[in-house]
């Protein structure tokens, strides 16, 4: 590693090199502290937004905004903001669905058009319903960036999904030098298709979109037992996303739990039997 | 410097090291290996040991105390079984940041970063962004000692598109 030979004594603080600079930066415990230091000056700002670009959508899932704690309730219908610590007054005031104005799908008078589908962090999947499933946007409601996904495969409008949204590193989490997280984030989205069907299946079909790649592809998910996804006598189709695997609860008496793996494996899941006391909903 | 084992041992290899302006400091040897830039300056060069001056032409001798007083007691710390308790090390680190001047700060971390510990360099790096975190801009400017060279049609304008960015800084 080279070192510029400066004479202590006439380090000017500005001179201060953009490899330290980044790292002063990188420990800003919040990113809007680090939006904020593009207006210092024209060299800050061109330094911050090159690497400050991928972490819009694809990294402030694992940088999140750590002084910003808010807690939201996801409901099929819409989103209600229950209350968090949020420093940022403009959070503050925003109540339901006026966060999600900024999405260009946004109808004012008809507001709860646009349905959350999934979640990651403080990323949400969100589409409009009933018109346009196939068409999603990927979003953060504090930072207002969005990014719309290539349409998906046309169904059935009457016909139900299950989704997941799956957000993953090609590198170890441990890195925290952002210039070596530059574009190191993807993620997926995956949809199942609910079987309409009243007799149990031992396959369903799953789309997937993967952001490398940028388009859909079908599998084929075989089942080692019999599933009836979406024959929920409760009305809950809740996908739970941990670790990259998406779990939800098969349908029927026995209350299986379904896992299926949309990064490492496609063409199969696994079903898990309930804990034996009984589940309450 | 108290920190090797028995006091009648002369056995610590010491290490002499030159500052930017030619003061020298006697280090012991696993001291100043804490340094990469010195490690590296012996690597394959195993003979140079016994009375070799290392140049280390970027590190001021004000800092050089502060500095190798880190190294002695970080490695203390991580050598020590069971390990030191958190308040003890973050009182070390407190008192350590204590009298130092935004100035003394920045220069520190130049020198931690010409002296590649990465340890050091993480420690202070840390240390400034909690200095101008919550800060306004103005105040970042003035504490890295950086103009202004947006136009304020420019800056008006950057700060629109981040409006949620900006909510909430402390107003000093």
């Amino acid at each position: 590693m080279t070192c510029p030979s400066l004479s202590p004594k006439c380090v000017g603080l500005a001179n201060l090199l953009d490899e330290l600079l980044v790292k002063i930066l990188d420990h800003l415990p919040s990113q809007s502290d680090v939006v904020a230091c593009t207006v210092v000056c024209k060299h800050w700002f061109s330094l911050i937004s090159t690497f400050f670009k991928s972490r819009t959508i694809h990294r402030h899932q694992v940088e999140n905004v750590k002084n910003t704690r808010i807690t939201f309730l996801i409901k099929s219908s819409g989103l209600s903001y229950v209350g968090g610590t949020s420093s940022n007054p403009l959070l503050k005031r925003t109540g339901r669905s006026q966060l999600l104005k900024f999405l260009p799908c946004y109808m004012p008078d008809y507001p709860v058009a646009i349905h959350i589908v999934a979640s990651f962090k403080d990323l949400l999947l969100c589409c409009q319903r009933p018109c346009f499933e196939s068409v999603y946007y990927l979003c953060n409601i504090l930072t207002k960036q969005w990014s719309k996904l290539p349409r998906a495969p046309e169904h059935d409008p009457e016909g139900e999904t299950l989704l997941g949204l799956i957000c993953y590193s090609s590198f170890p989490c441990h890195h925290q030098n952002w210039t070596n997280l530059y574009s190191q984030y993807s993620y997926r989205v995956a949809r199942i298709l609910v079987l309409k069907l009243k007799e149990a299946r031992q396959q369903f079909t799953a789309e997937i979109f993967c952001s490398v790649t940028g388009t859909w592809s079908k599998s084929v998910v075989s089942s080692p037992r019999p599933l009836k996804i979406g024959l929920h006598y409760y009305d809950n189709k809740n996908v739970v996303v941990c670790d990259g695997i998406m779990y939800w609860m098969n349908g029927g008496k026995k209350r299986e739990i379904v896992a299926y793996d949309p990064l490492n494996d496609t063409d199969s899941c696994r079903v898990i039997d309930s804990p034996s006391l009984e589940l309450e909903y | 410097m108290a920190s090797s084992s028995s006091s009648s041992s002369t056995q610590v290899k010491k290490i002499t090291l030159k500052a930017a302006d030619g003061k020298h400091f006697e280090v012991e040897e696993p001291v100043a290996m804490e340094m990469e830039t010195v490690k590296s300056f012996f690597v394959g060069n195993e003979d140079a040991m016994k009375d070799m001056v290392v140049p280390l032409l970027n590190v001021s001798s004000e800092h050089m105390p502060a500095i190798l007083d880190f190294y002695r007691n970080h490695s203390e710390f991580r050598k020590r079984t069971p390990p030191p308790p958190a308040e003890e090390v973050k009182a070390f680190n407190e008192a350590f940041l204590e009298n130092k001047s935004d100035e003394q700060l920045m220069e520190m971390i130049m020198a931690a970063n010409f002296l590649n510990t990465k340890e050091l360099l993480n420690f202070l790096t840390e240390a400034a962004a909690n200095r101008i975190k919550n800060k306004s801009v103005e105040y970042v400017r003035a504490f890295f000692g950086i103009e202004n060279d947006f136009t304020p049609e420019e800056e008006a304008r950057i700060r629109a598109e981040n409006e949620w960015a900006f909510d909430g800084l402390d107003e000093d």
